[in-house]
């Protein structure tokens, strides 16, 4: 009955059978860092046409993990000043947040990833310099720090508090044009 | 009498195959509820398919960093183009006993919130609800640990996990939480970590005591929400259960 089956094709058919029983229970959950920052970087933002030229990026946040602003446009090559002011409470307990701006195309999970260690340089590690535009310190409830920064080419810029655990809601962008 | 052996020693071969696909399928039975859990009133709280009874705290059904991916609902913080932010599921729960699995990345920090308000002025799952912290110990800085709330199966931030039992890196841990009449226990892979009354002057002297305070609606309430936390670095979720008691 099993004519077709000589010993090589039996071989062949119980390692095919292992195979696709390794293959059912494999996980294939993507976790690698494909992206490369020139894939990922955008060019615009839609309705960015709608939204104010400034050269002042004002931002506050507090408790509640979220910046007040999402959205902000700027001129390429013009000197900006950026001021975050924590408004949480000030007490020893308060949440800490700090605001980095990232050059074009930075992919915000893969600096995270590394800036998540850095808590003796306020998750701002030195190694990732070249990834960034600005940053302000890291500020506690009450307190506020102010930067100036130029953004040289028009792009699209994410900005988050890299203190960890918060940049997923505490992040936004800056066109500049 | 050769080629006879070669063909028994093949079906024995082809017999191990298969015993080896049913079993490896077999162990891949995950978010399913028994006749005896559905007796006993049981319900799935993640049917390992999709992500229905779920949405973004505060954002509804949008694209976010949580999926579904092999039977595991995941937070992958490298997804493109979605918001972040906690999954809460869409019924509330007040008395009720929760079982569910979970694996953390490496050096990784989630939690899982019960009794969490949802409201446009709340920021927040954190702000209500107390979490069920999920940690990797073993491989997160040591300096987070100084404060022993902030272990796995601790409540976060308001009480440590004492138990000295800490969960399985890289590999799924298993996880209850029961909620009754304000009274609130947790175990980690079969060990009670903690239990405290939420009703209890104990209780709010602790929240008063603690960066908690920050937020005048944590842990006064005794029926709300479940959530998970995207704390942006990786996580899975399967066999998420829960029992009205």
């Amino acid at each position: 009955m099993l004519k077709f089956l000589n010993t090589s094709n039996l071989y062949f058919f119980a390692i095919v059978l292992l195979l696709i029983s390794c293959g059912v229970t494999t996980d294939n959950k993507n976790n690698s860092k494909e992206s490369s920052p020139a894939e990922s970087a955008e060019t615009s933002v839609p309705g960015i046409e709608k939204v104010e030229f400034t050269d002042s990026v004002q931002l506050k946040a507090n408790e509640n993990m979220r910046f007040d602003k999402e959205l902000f446009r700027v001129r390429a090559g013009k000197k900006i000043s950026l001021i975050f002011k924590n408004t949480g409470t000030k007490s020893a307990v308060s949440m800490s947040h700090n605001v980095v701006i990232l050059k074009n195309g930075v992919d915000i999970a893969d600096f995270a990833d590394i800036a998540h260690n850095a808590k003796t340089e306020q998750y701002v590690p030195a190694s990732l310099d070249s990834l960034i535009i600005a940053h302000t310190r890291l500020v506690s409830g009450g307190d506020s720090d102010k930067v100036e920064f130029i953004i040289p080419k028009p792009g699209v810029y994410d900005f988050i508090c890299s203190f960890p655990g918060h940049w997923g809601t505490m992040q936004g962008k800056i066109v500049a044009q | 009498m050769k080629k006879q052996v070669n063909i028994f020693s093949i079906s024995i071969i082809v017999f191990w195959a298969f015993f080896i696909s049913a079993c490896l399928n077999h162990s891949e039975q995950h978010n399913t509820i028994s006749d005896q859990e559905k007796k006993d009133g049981w319900v799935l709280l993640f049917d390992g398919k999709t992500m229905n009874g779920w949405h973004l705290f505060n954002r509804g059904n949008i694209p976010s960093a949580w999926s579904v991916d092999s039977g595991m609902l995941i937070c992958n913080p490298h997804a493109k183009n979605v918001k972040h932010g906690d999954l809460v599921t869409d019924n509330e729960y007040e008395n009720f006993e929760m079982t569910f699995e979970w694996k953390i990345s490496h050096a990784g920090n989630s939690g899982v919130f019960i009794n969490v308000q949802e409201r446009p002025d709340l920021g927040t799952t954190f702000s209500t609800g107390p979490e069920y912290q999920l940690l990797d110990d073993r491989n997160v800085e040591p300096d987070y640990l100084r404060d022993s709330s902030h272990k796995a199966a601790a409540i976060f931030g308001i009480i440590p996990n004492t138990s000295n039992t800490i969960p399985n890196s890289g590999e799924w841990n298993q996880s209850r939480i029961q909620q009754q009449d304000g009274k609130l226990t947790f175990w980690l892979n079969g060990v009670q970590t903690v239990q405290v009354d939420m009703k209890s002057d104990e209780w709010k002297k602790l929240v008063a005591a603690s960066s908690m305070s920050h937020y005048p609606e944590y842990g006064i309430y005794f029926k709300g929400h479940i959530a998970v936390q995207d704390w942006t670095n990786g996580v899975s979720f399967r066999d998420m259960k829960i029992k009205q008691l």
